[in-house]
């Protein structure tokens, strides 16, 4: 009853203080408090129970963390749902966990008319606000720690999104060890910027356990998130290192008023050191790195603001941090054996945030996990002498883009979808703004229709999946085996 | 002629958007990344030397709308530099 916990603490302790603000409006912990309880019986007035899934699909909003908390607080999983998605992928998806109800913002549904749910809600009209109204205070349910409280979606190698189903206590556990050693405060006032349909929530989830205020964003800019932090006088930003790139170019981050700043916690892409000294110059405030994975509960390892180097002392990549309290990792061999100290290995992770497993997939799960039950993170990486992990490569097929994963076997596998294409071949390759950005190589019977591929990509992939730049070449290089040969393709 | 849709072909290395795509079509619903969307504000500020504010950015939408913020600031920024006009 992680969550039900977390919210009777802060209405106790800091009934009148703002819990969450949004575009529209802000919330006290009491009423916030109040109105999760009313849902989570409107909720179960609709029928939803024990293990059943809500599935949200939205933009960041006070009401998405409301039905988050309404879902566990009844037993049920929610369900968040990454609404930039094309529709065939967020069918597939809502396919494979079949919620009962579907919450979101009325535009968003209106972009899905045809999922598989029971029962699609508009969050932002008045029916949403009056579920429960008439439910009084009936009795809810007994939730135990161990019951699985969400099921959060990555992208896959295989090209389809996997749910990773977590319980009460991997977020209990993520939280605990992290107010350990980042210590916020019922002072602090969190401007998060990633989406709360990302793994990274449990960024948020864990300030709200410290009693702090969230600021949610309806989609990232840079002018949204300086004015929040401006207007809320915010003293924690959370974004990917994009973000900050493009918040330091906006001409307003020149006059907002930026003072109260204390940390800008940032990850999901590693610092690029100019970003890192030109805000770290300007903003005067401390930085924290998040390393995190949702297969293990989210934000498992930090560096802290007093192990950061100076800005101009950035020689390589900076550390990762060290693991959070409660939750243990090594590096390890090829074998799976633990690495000697200070060699590079495979990353891997156990303890209580660990996820349940992946949803309906036992295969998958066992796939990722290691014979004496560590949970493989593909990244490679060593632990010095101090227990700072450093990340020095992934050993999984993906391209990181700005924060979010793409993965070229399920880029490759929508463009061979198209009639035309008879083979492709999809690379990340440098970009100034987002780290990395997907290019396909594509091979074609004849003249490509570009406009029509164009098409195609838009109407199978999220924009941030669809390759930047493509090149059209005779043939894509495989050994003989059949595997692409990336190294072999044009540069 | 346009200012926006050069740079939105520049910007997203999608050709359909210099005469492909209707002024008055919603950007967001024309399929564009968010991230290109936050580039082009950027991309405005920088040539055009105007501030777009968060409230500014919620009116617009369209390749319309874009094109007639630049415009009415372009216009409010040149007479506020040369406030007695002229050639």
């Amino acid at each position: 009853m992680w969550l039900a916990q977390l919210l009777d603490r802060n209405r106790q302790c800091f009934p009148d203080k703002v819990a969450l603000a949004d575009a529209y409006r802000s919330v006290t912990w009491s009423q916030f408090h109040e109105r999760v309880h009313r849902l989570a019986r409107g909720l179960a007035a609709l029928g939803v129970g024990h293990g059943d899934r809500v599935a949200v699909l939205s933009t960041d909003r006070i009401e998405v963390l409301e039905t988050y908390f309404a879902a566990a607080r009844i037993g049920a999983l929610f369900v968040p749902l990454n609404h930039s998605l094309a529709a065939p992928e967020v069918a597939g998806v809502v396919e494979r966990v079949r919620p009962r109800v579907v919450v979101g913002e009325s535009e968003v549904l209106r972009r899905f008319p045809d999922l598989p749910a029971g029962r699609r809600i508009a969050l932002d009209e008045p029916a949403f606000a009056q579920l429960g109204a008439g439910e009084g205070g009936a009795a809810l349910p007994e939730v135990a720690d161990t019951d699985p409280v969400a099921v959060l979606h990555t992208s896959a190698t295989t090209g389809q999104a996997k749910g990773v189903t977590v319980d009460q206590r991997s977020l209990r556990s993520i939280a605990l060890g992290w107010l350990a050693v980042a210590r916020p405060d019922q002072e602090a006032v969190l401007v998060n910027c990633c989406p709360l349909y990302h793994g990274s929530m449990v960024v948020t989830l864990t300030y709200l356990a410290a009693g702090a205020t969230a600021v949610l964003l309806p989609g990232f800019t840079p002018q949204r998130a300086l004015a929040a932090v401006a207007a809320h006088r915010a003293t924690h930003v959370w974004l990917v290192p994009q973000m900050l790139r493009f918040m330091l170019q906006a001409r307003s981050s020149h006059t907002a008023d930026l003072s109260t700043l204390r940390e800008v916690l940032y990850g999901a892409a590693p610092m690029p050191p100019e970003v890192y000294a030109e805000a770290a110059e300007r903003l005067g405030c401390g930085f924290r790195q998040v390393y995190g994975m949702t297969e293990v509960g989210g934000p498992f390892v930090t560096l802290g603001p007093d192990e950061h180097p100076a800005p101009g002392e950035v020689g390589e990549a900076i550390p990762a941090g060290r693991v959070v309290p409660g939750m243990s990792v090594r590096a390890v061999d090829g074998d799976g054996r633990e690495s000697a100290p200070g060699a590079v290995g495979e990353i891997v992770v156990r303890g209580p945030g660990v996820m349940q497993g992946y949803w309906n997939d036992p295969a998958a799960t066992a796939a990722i996990t290691t014979p004496d039950g560590w949970t493989r993170t593909g990244d490679l990486g060593r632990i010095d002498p101090g227990g700072r992990i450093h990340l020095v490569d992934r050993s999984k097929d993906v391209i990181l883009r700005a924060g979010q994963n793409v993965y070229p076997s399920e880029v490759e596998r929508v463009l061979r979808l198209h009639p035309a294409v008879l083979d492709a071949a999809v690379v990340g390759v440098p970009d100034p703004d987002y780290g990395q950005v997907p290019k396909a190589y594509v091979v074609t019977g004849g003249d490509p229709d570009r406009a029509a591929l164009q098409q195609h990509l838009a109407a199978h992939l999220a924009p941030y999946k669809r390759p930047r730049h493509i090149e059209y070449i005779e043939q894509v290089p495989r050994n003989p085996a059949g595997k692409i040969v990336k190294r072999l393709l044009p540069t | 002629m346009s200012v926006i849709r050069p740079m939105l072909v520049e910007l997203t290395g999608i050709t359909e958007y210099a005469d492909g795509v209707g002024d008055d079509v919603d950007l967001t619903a024309s399929g564009i990344d968010s991230g290109d969307l936050v580039r082009l504000v950027l991309l405005i500020e920088q040539r055009t030397g105007v501030e777009i504010t968060a409230e500014d950015m919620e009116g617009l939408a369209t390749i319309a709308d874009y094109e007639a913020f630049v415009a009415g600031r372009g216009a409010a920024g040149r007479s506020a530099a040369d406030p007695v006009g002229g050639a």
